[in-house]
């Protein structure tokens, strides 16, 4: 089932003679489940793509579809709680509230939203993320790995449609790293959770379900097949 | 309040605020106007009683007196109960009381009912509108329900109904993933089904061949004995098979309570490998263990023993004589990961994404004589995923390839 859709998506900046583009025809789709690493040079224009797809930036063509519905098409305000509810974001700078000890940062998202949350649920995923004995730290008392993981945690606890995932690792040394890749690998099994993930470090993809190649804005299938489910 | 998330919720609040305040408005409105009129009966009354008995020649101070006098005497009582001014008497005979009456009837009557008109019809258009709204979710649920995933329901505003049509939109997505990966079980467990009986057909048939010949020159020791050798190695093989068969199906049905503990990584790996030292040595294959003694690990020790134990299998098939195959360990800040390094053949790109299928056997592979059935590498890779870590492979064509099992440390 096809939870992201791109179509012939083309970004253009500026005009004329000065005119770049940054994303030429890109077509795709992810799979429920499938857990996607772009890799691809720094001005290769993978952050524009996943920009375009998180409604960050207004694609200068081609449509978007996230699980059927274009993102788009809605107002301002409707592609603001579209997104809260539907698109989870990791960031290479964490962007956790130092206020917040780990467990109120992963729950964060759903006090945005009005919501209660399922303590049951959270527990899961600070297990899942090896963060249970830190449950009370604030992100100051924490490494950058473990800060990572914090951000992971929130982006799962809406259990969003897709989570997209800029340079997670870009802040991070090469163990971190992998562990970051593993745990967001372990994440998508376990949840069938959708992940796009973008990375300039061709090595972390080895867990992945695929992998896509952008350079020059031209968007590349390196191979990959459905995620084996049931394998 | 989180109430008044909801716009339409919001906004009949609004109204019902605003009408409260116009309804006690209005009923401050009446009062006054009724105090100022019976002030007025109460001068006009009190004038004209006081004309009336100036007229008839009491003196000023006496009327004065009885103007402002507060006492009421029963003799008093009586008296205007005689010229029938008392409780039971009817408006009419006080013509003053019967006009305020009239007037604050026809004022506060159409008032009143035009409030009502208006209370009732802002309310009747909210819940109007509300039940279009479950209306459209209604038809849209009903085509879920059939099947049809094309429509949305609206579900990107704020308010307690949307936040359940948002989780409504999430049981669709799993339902029709759901419908669209039992479709794909089915056909999983019909390939996997001819898998298996190809699996089992080919030694079976070979052994019913080999007794044939047993069978046809009972006398011939050597050809007994050659033949009872390959039924042997025959049936070994069904067994394996079964036994990797079952293991998988036992791990499919969620069947296995992994018992995790902490071990020392050593004890895991010289468990692991046990077996496979003799075939090692017997194919002039070395295996390196190397990595920190004290290291711990939080696993399953048996399943996660068969797991290594068939990546390492899987090393050996695909070495050749003089191969090396290192087994190492590192700690990172949130897990532990196994290395299986070899030096073989390496995995083809193209093979690389489908390694840990069932019964995926490569078309790449020259030397037919590997002996591998397509269940090591699967399983290994359910065991790890099923105690919630991971298993990756990094491979380069003729130079060896690389299996990593991460398990988180906390």
């Amino acid at each position: 089932m096809d939870i992201l859709e791109v179509k012939n998506l083309c970004k253009t900046y500026g005009m004329g003679e000065t005119k770049v583009d940054a994303l030429k025809d890109v077509s795709f789709t992810l799979k429920k489940g499938e857990f996607a690493a772009v890799v691809g040079e720094s001005g290769s224009g993978k952050s524009t793509l996943l920009n375009c797809i998180g409604a960050l930036d207004n694609p200068t063509s081609g449509t978007i579809l996230v699980d059927g519905q274009n993102l788009f098409s809605m107002n301002e305000e409707e592609r603001t709680i579209f997104r809260r509810r539907n698109i989870g974001f990791i960031f290479q700078s964490f962007q956790l509230v130092p206020e917040l000890n780990v467990e109120q940062n992963i729950i964060f998202p759903l006090l945005l939203d009005y919501r209660k949350p399922d303590y049951a649920a959270v527990n899961e995923i600070l297990e899942l993320l090896g963060l249970t004995q830190r449950r009370r730290h604030l992100p100051s008392q924490l490494s950058g790995g473990q800060q990572q993981r914090v951000a992971i945690g929130r982006a799962l606890i809406t259990k969003p449609k897709l989570i997209l995932a800029d340079e997670p690792t870009g802040n991070l040394d090469s163990k971190n790293s992998q562990d970051v890749v593993d745990l967001l690998t372990t994440a998508s099994r376990r949840y069938q959770q959708t992940i796009l993930m973008i990375t300039h470090n061709k090595n972390l993809t080895t867990s992945v379900d695929r992998v896509f190649r952008v350079s020059d804005g031209i968007l590349t299938d390196l191979g990959g097949a459905v995620n084996e489910a049931l394998s | 309040m989180s109430l008044f998330q909801d716009k339409q919720v919001r906004w009949y609040c609004f109204f019902l605020i605003f009408f409260s305040i116009l309804l006690l408005g209005m009923n401050v409105m009446c009062s006054i106007n009724q105090v100022n009129y019976a002030k007025e009966i109460y001068i006009s009354n009190n004038g004209a009683i006081a004309s009336y008995l100036l007229e008839k020649g009491i003196s000023r101070e006496v009327v004065a007196d009885a103007l402002a006098n507060s006492k009421v005497s029963e003799t008093g009582k009586e008296l205007l109960a005689m010229v029938g001014i008392d409780h039971r008497a009817a408006y009419h005979k006080f013509p003053y009381l019967d006009k305020l009456r009239k007037s604050s009837l026809y004022v506060t009557i159409p008032i009143s009912l035009l409030l009502v008109l208006v209370l009732l019809s802002v309310t009747s258009l909210f819940f109007w509108r509300r039940k279009q709204l479950f209306l459209q979710a209604d038809k849209v649920i009903g085509d879920y329900i059939n099947g049809d995933f094309s429509h949305h329901l609206p579900q990107n505003s704020e308010g307690a109904i949307y936040q359940v049509f948002s989780s409504v939109e999430r049981l669709a997505t799993m339902l029709k993933s759901k419908m669209e990966t039992e479709h794909k079980i089915k056909e999983f467990l019909k390939n996997t089904i001819s898998d298996i009986s190809h699996q089992l057909k080919t030694p079976l048939a070979a052994i019913a061949m080999y007794q044939e010949i047993i069978d046809a020159e009972p006398g011939n020791t050597e050809t007994v004995k050659e033949f009872s050798a390959k039924i042997g190695a025959s049936l070994n093989r069904m067994e394996q098979l079964i036994q990797l068969m079952l293991k998988i199906t036992r791990l499919d049905a969620g069947s296995i309570v992994f018992e995790k503990r902490y071990y020392s990584v050593p004890e895991l790996i010289s468990n692991s490998i046990n077996e496979l030292t003799a075939r090692a040595r017997k194919e002039h294959k070395q295996i390196i263990v190397d990595g920190d003694p004290r290291q711990q690990i939080f696993c399953d020790m048996e399943w996660t023993s068969e797991a290594i134990g068939n990546i390492v299998k899987n090393a050996l098939d695909h070495t050749g004589s003089g191969g090396v195959i290192r087994i190492t360990w590192e700690q990172t800040p949130a897990m532990v990961r196994i290395s299986v390094t070899d030096n073989g053949d390496g995995i083809a790109p193209e093979d690389i994404y489908h390694i840990f299928k069932r019964f995926y056997r490569s078309k790449n592979i020259k030397n037919m004589k590997t002996t591998g059935i397509g269940l090591g590498l699967p399983l290994a890779k359910s065991i790890v995923e099923g105690q919630g870590g991971v298993i990756s492979v990094q491979s380069e064509r003729h130079h060896g390839t690389t299996f990593t099992l991460s398990f988180l440390t906390e």
